[in-house]
């Protein structure tokens, strides 16, 4: 591989590994709470040693190994698939590893290799199998500024209907004035758009204003309608709250009718027509409402 | 057709769709009741005319030697009068009648992923859970006490243990979790007297030569290519055939250095009992990009087919409702497709092939600038299971229609892991009731909210789920109008059992750290 590409990589791999969210620097393996991806006695990566051991490693590993230290054609198996790393607590099975003589890219004697050493590198590498994770680091970085703002602003006034509801005028209902400086990262406008209530799996999306609330219509036998935030609803019971602030409660029988008005229906309805291009063409729109 | 013919086609149907053995009545000894996998029970003691009339019998509030309790996920077993089921690191057996605590054992991880655990497995005097530091551990059903424990997979590789052991014959069944890091899935028996290791069948290609390996880009991406095991297995004790299902490949969503099928994983799979050998398989979901483990329950049970299906025989079957969001009901002898359809509306594939497998569309691969992919991560279904009723013929399903969008975070041509994930999200839950031989839905009960519980039938014409709303509901079986409830103090996660001693039948459900039996005593 191209050295100054390896190099690039390397960098790539730390920036991304430093500006992700991090635990509590540490020196050792330790005891997570709660439910926590892989062991509970996993190492926690100290950034710093692992800033340290990611010099060492582009100085005698990487020809081999590979940026990622996921290998290489060239004779370097996957570190981050090996059992040494991944038994390894700062340097427990690394260090006896390199005692036994391993390769380096200087021709030096791995044996040699320092005990800080040798806890640096294990962090490096700990950091390298962290961002194989569920929630690794990299996922912060995501270029979603992949469409055509003309295209996005024909659909938005056009097939999405999305202008219907929605005005760019300040102070009008619904207005989406600004709304390109609302969520700082794109992903986040994304997010908004498709999925208004934010809630989800895997929601990390950043928060617009509060949506309307869901209401309900509950029109007892022989009585009127009362309309109201809606509370509670199975199918057992019925609660709202009307614009008074009193709570009504119902039994659900078969003469009380029960209507739910959801004012986000337009947007769950848009999630069967809309294309994926219409969705990276509308972010890139809306991202031009400053 | 004449009138006198269809009731004996009536008869004839019903009488195959009983050909298996029947399901016990005063206990539940595994996982799903039987080895079917149907959580189907003849009792009908509780039916749809009298099912108001339950009542709260007792409360067990289950604790642990450290910390709080994590709330179980699995099915509790009964015997003799006996309850046991287990959590993370914790075992219980209690009396089925009062709820009285008769032993509880427990022991702390120092290791493992403690997200949940499945429920346990028995024999005549021992039970079998699995840690989070993946020991497979027996115990004694009288005193609670340890009869051996083994490891059966290695923690620092990101493998966690949780699935409820299977008894099969003179096997313990036992599977693994955790798509972490890239790692092969794999069952194991084990001796039931002395937890020694039978055998181990790995779910992808180990090494060259091994059948699908021609599904993979090389043996490297094979080995490690996932299809965890973290559902109980299903059995037929006439073609001694273990049914297992398997989890999604790795990495998860990244794809690019694992072009093809990527064999066995998210696929049913038929092994011979007493070898661990493959005897055929069906990948419900070829070239996964999208965490769908097809890990849901095999369902067996026997039926008659429509003319274009080859009508006339009653035929063996296996059902499931995929976390794609696809219905299968394959022959279980021959693995061959009989029906594939969707039992919910999905986004993400251009069809069928002539296997009758969904033809994954490239352009739903998870992207840099996101796809919206529907069903979402969590599935059409996810871990709950199902229930197949005979009486109606019906396969009955929570489910989900859902919406996320799914991107891609590894853009290199070597991801590893996970590479991506999906985000956010809007999804509805609804009550499915299926046709098993057309995949069509009979009917389909609204959830007010999301749902996701599992599933009980019964020959009470009686459907009983979690529902929103913290209840254990009852719904007619026939009709899906609901008939009861009762509101818990937390979501029901321990899927309803039931069981009938001393003339009295019960119903058992789990919610929070807590065990609920309702009883039937009205006469």
């Amino acid at each position: 591989m191209n050295r100054i590409l390896v190099v690039a990589l390397l960098a790539a791999a730390s920036a991304f590994a430093q500006e992700g969210p991090r635990p509590a620097a540490s020196t050792g393996a330790q005891r997570t709470t709660g439910d926590s991806i892989g062991p509970y006695n996993k190492q926690i990566v100290d950034p710093a040693a692992a800033d340290r051991g990611r010099h060492l490693y582009a100085a005698e590993c990487v020809d081999c190994h590979g940026p990622t230290a996921r290998g290489t054609d060239n004779n370097g198996p996957n570190l981050i698939r090996s059992n040494i790393v991944l038994h390894d607590r700062v340097g427990s099975e690394l260090g006896p590893f390199m005692k036994k003589g391993h390769p380096l890219q200087s021709k030096g004697n791995s044996a040699n290799l320092t005990a800080t050493q040798i806890v640096d590198l294990s962090h490096f590498l700990k950091q390298r199998v962290d961002d194989a994770l569920k929630r690794e680091p990299m996922g912060d970085h995501i270029n979603i500024i992949t469409g055509d703002a003309a295209a996005g602003k024909a659909y938005f006034e056009g097939d999405g209907k999305c202008a219907g509801c929605h005005s760019l005028a300040a102070g009008a209902a619904n207005t989406l004035s600004g709304v390109g400086a609302r969520y700082g990262d794109p992903v986040n406008l994304q997010q908004a758009m498709l999925f208004p209530t934010g809630r989800g799996r895997g929601g990390r999306g950043g928060r617009g204003p509060a949506t309307a609330p869901v209401t309900l219509t509950v029109t007892p036998p022989g009585g009127q309608p009362i309309t109201g935030e809606l509370v509670f609803l199975d199918d057992f019971d019925a609660q709202l709250r009307d614009s008074s602030g009193k709570l009504h409660m119902f039994t659900r029988t078969p003469a009380l009718k029960v209507v739910k008005n959801d004012p986000l229906t337009a947007h769950h309805e848009l999630l069967d027509r809309i294309t994926d291009k219409n969705i990276h063409d509308l972010v890139v729109y809306l991202e031009t409402v400053k | 057709m004449n009138r006198l013919l269809i009731i004996a086609l009536c008869a004839l149907a019903l009488a195959s769709l009983h050909a298996q053995p029947p399901m016990p009545t005063d206990s539940w000894p595994t996982y799903f009741g039987d080895y079917s996998g149907r959580r189907f029970s003849p009792l009908a003691k509780i039916d749809a005319s009298n099912v108001t009339s339950l009542s709260l019998a007792w409360v067990y509030r289950m604790t642990a030697q450290s910390g709080t309790v994590n709330p179980p996920r699995g099915t509790p077993l009964m015997s003799d009068g006996v309850v046991y089921f287990s959590g993370t690191d914790n075992a219980y057996a209690v009396d089925a009648r009062t709820g009285r605590e008769i032993w509880h054992y427990s022991r702390v991880s120092t290791v493992g992923r403690h997200f949940s655990n499945r429920g346990m497995g028995m024999d005549g005097h021992q039970v079998f859970f699995e840690t989070p530091d993946c020991h497979l551990i027996a115990l004694g059903k009288e005193d609670g006490q340890v009869r051996w424990s083994k490891i059966i997979a290695d923690i620092d590789r990101f493998y966690y243990c949780s699935v409820a052991p299977a008894v099969i014959r003179n096997h313990v069944i036992a599977g693994v979790s955790g798509d972490d890091l890239d790692n092969p899935g794999f069952i194991e028996a084990h001796d039931p007297e002395t937890g020694e290791l039978q055998w181990r069948f790995y779910t992808v290609p180990m090494k060259k030569g091994d059948p699908g390996m021609d599904s993979w880009p090389n043996e490297d991406m094979a080995r490690h290519g996932g299809g965890m095991t973290w559902q109980p297995v299903t059995y037929d004790p006439e073609l001694n055939l273990i049914y297992v299902t398997t989890g999604n490949p790795q990495p998860v969503i990244g794809y690019a250095n694992r072009t093809g099928d990527n064999l066995y994983t998210c696929s049913i799979v038929a092994v011979n009992a007493d070898t661990g050998k493959m005897v055929w398989a069906y990948q419900t979901s070829p070239h996964d990009t999208h965490d769908w483990d097809s890990t849901q329950p095999a369902v067996l049970f026997d039926g008659t087919l429509l003319d274009n299906q080859g009508a006339g025989q009653p035929r063996k079957l296996v059902a499931q409702a995929a976390r794609n969001g696809h219905f299968f009901v394959l022959d279980r002898v021959t693995g061959k497709a009989i029906v594939s359809t969707e039992y919910v509306k999905t986004n993400w594939s251009l069809g069928n092939n002539a296997k009758g497998q969904p033809i994954p569309n490239p352009e739903k691969f998870p992207s840099l600038a996101g796809t919206l992919v529907s069903p979402n991560q969590g599935g059409g279904v996810n871990w709950y299971p199902p229930t197949f009723d005979p009486q109606t013929g019906l396969f009955y399903v929570n489910a989900n229609r859902s919406f996320s969008v799914y991107y891609l975070y590894d853009a290199t041509d070597n991801p590893q892991g996970w590479g991506g994930n999906d985000r956010s999200g809007w999804s509805e839950s609804m009550l499915e009731a299926i046709d098993y031989r057309t995949g069509r839905i009979k009917w389909s009960h609204k959830w007010e909210a999301g749902n996701n519980s599992g599933l009980l039938s019964t020959a009470g014409n009686l459907i009983f789920t979690g529902a929103p709303g913290y209840s254990i509901e009852a719904l007619n079986a026939t009709t899906g109008d609901p008939l009861w409830h009762a509101r818990l103090p937390a979501a029901v996660i321990v899927p309803p059992i039931t069981w009938e001693l001393d003339g009295t039948q019960y119903l058992l459900v789990g919610a929070g750290d807590s065990l609920y039996a309702f009883a039937m005593r009205a006469k």
